[in-house]
């Protein structure tokens, strides 16, 4: 006999994924509202339908009030300064800001510690300056964004989520199917930024430090590399369009799985090609021409130029065998037909 | 060179405005008496306002922050947690002028149309 359907863990799941995209201090309440809403609702399908409450009715529910991060869009407000709506972007873009910026500062002191000690202060200094102006300008760059940029252009990855989206992968069996969304949402602008980057900015790839107050940076992509540009910005825009699409459906899928698996047998191509290719750690002029540099750290950047790219290659030859095995294995799991174990998320009752 | 739009859209636009518009009056005039966000939606709807779901639950929490509405968690048949909002006193007095300025509005849109 089968178990009776649990209306209440089904709809907690979907409480708790809206949860994820409210503010903290109304999240709990909200959620709580939420999942009385759904049962409100599924009750009154039930009576009209003269039907049992089960899953069928309460997916056809679900699809009613929509995916879970549209429905909580509709609990906006615009007191603030950066919105709930535009707020699960926020995040991750300053967290990744915060990330790049605290690593260029730590390679920056030990680059001030070796050549001009006696200059930490004002590395120190710069780092805190440089890290208020950053916020203040992410922060302002998202209200304008917010309040600027019509909706069909700012959330075009979530257009037409609504008949998209299916609330069976909600279902508590699906557990270990689900995925996070907000990871891949942050993946996905990981990814886009990195196209950009190495795309339309590869000048900006590089290190940099203060000495005597005047901010130094040191591009480091040869002209070498620009053979390669193509197929590693591909590289990144598909990662980006696979984050998108794992993140709108919510769960993983056959398709999901192979497109992964796709993406890492091109990834470990191009590797290989890194490996075995020409150097892309150098200095390019042109890319030079376009900063302002200390001669002395360009001159220790020529010194070490060689040890650059061994340890690039030896990053590389491990990332090939890393990824190699994760493709053997990912591809016996498809075959076998049982589905990659990724990310179960624990099923959540309120 | 502009893309035309549909008259279909452009009048979907402006109902859209218009219903927006009165919600508010149509929220609170129904919650003198005690109501959980469900059953405010069957009644609008059973009175031909009918109103979205998205629209509704966080508009519900929008005016209890102005005060204009008060809410408390009742526990029913010992399971059943339901969030009760109720008109509050600065609601009440918000929703008579309001209702004042309705009937005003209305009274000066006839003799507009006509």
């Amino acid at each position: 006999m089968n178990n009776p359907f649990d209306s209440q863990e089904l709809f907690g799941i979907y409480a708790a994924e809206v949860g994820i995209y409210l503010p903290r201090r109304k999240r709990k309440d909200i959620e709580l509202e939420i999942l009385s809403l759904l049962e409100d609702a599924l009750e009154d399908k039930s009576d009209t339908a003269e039907q049992p409450a089960d899953e069928k009715l309460a997916l056809e529910v679900l699809k009613e009030f929509g995916p879970p991060i549209t429905f909580a869009s509709s609990y906006r407000t615009n007191q603030v300064l950066v919105g709930p709506e535009i707020f699960p972007l926020f995040r991750p873009v300053l967290q990744l800001a915060a990330i790049i910026y605290l690593t260029q500062f730590l390679i920056g002191v030990v680059i001030t510690l070796t050549h001009s000690p006696f200059d930490i202060l004002n590395t120190v200094d710069a780092f805190f300056d440089k890290g208020f102006q950053i916020f203040g300008i992410l922060v302002f760059a998202f209200a304008l964004l917010e309040r600027t940029t019509p909706k069909t252009w700012l959330y075009w990855p979530f257009k037409d989520m609504e008949n998209t989206w299916d609330p069976a992968g909600l279902m508590p069996e699906n557990a270990k199917k689900r995925i996070k969304p907000t990871k891949y949402w942050f993946e996905s602008l990981v990814m886009l930024g990195f196209a950009v980057l190495f795309i339309v900015f590869p000048h900006w790839v590089g290190f940099g430090n203060n000495t005597n107050g005047v901010w130094s940076f040191i591009p480091v992509l040869s002209k070498n590399y620009l053979r390669f540009a193509p197929w590693i910005g591909a590289f990144f825009l598909s990662r980006f369009i696979f984050a998108v699409m794992l993140a709108r459906q919510g769960h993983w899928d056959n398709k999901m799985h192979w497109f992964e698996i796709g993406l890492t047998a091109y990834g470990i191509l191009l590797l290989i090609a890194l490996l075995y290719g020409p150097d892309i750690v150098g200095i390019n002029q042109t890319f030079l021409s376009m900063h302002t540099y200390n001669p002395d750290l360009l001159a220790w950047f020529k010194a070490t130029l060689q040890y650059w790219n061994t340890g690039l290659r030896i990053y590389l030859l491990l990332m090939v065998i890393i990824q190699s095995i994760v493709l053997v294995i990912r591809t016996i799991r498809m075959v076998l037909n049982r589905g990659a174990l990724k990310f179960p998320l624990p099923t959540k009752k309120i | 060179m502009t893309t035309p739009i549909k008259i279909e859209d452009l009048l979907e636009l402006y109902q859209q405005e218009l219903r927006r518009g009165l919600i508010v009056l149509a929220v609170l005039s129904h919650l003198d008496q005690p109501e959980y966000g469900y059953s405010l939606i069957k009644q609008l709807g059973g009175k031909g306002f009918e109103v979205d779901q998205g629209t509704l639950y966080p508009l519900l929490r929008r005016l209890e922050e102005r005060s204009l509405l008060e809410s408390e968690w009742v526990v029913e048949d010992d399971t059943r947690p339901r969030k009760y909002y109720h008109i509050s006193t600065t609601g009440t007095l918000v929703l008579t002028k309001l209702k004042e300025e309705w009937h005003t509005l209305v009274k000066v849109l006839e003799g507009v149309l006509e």
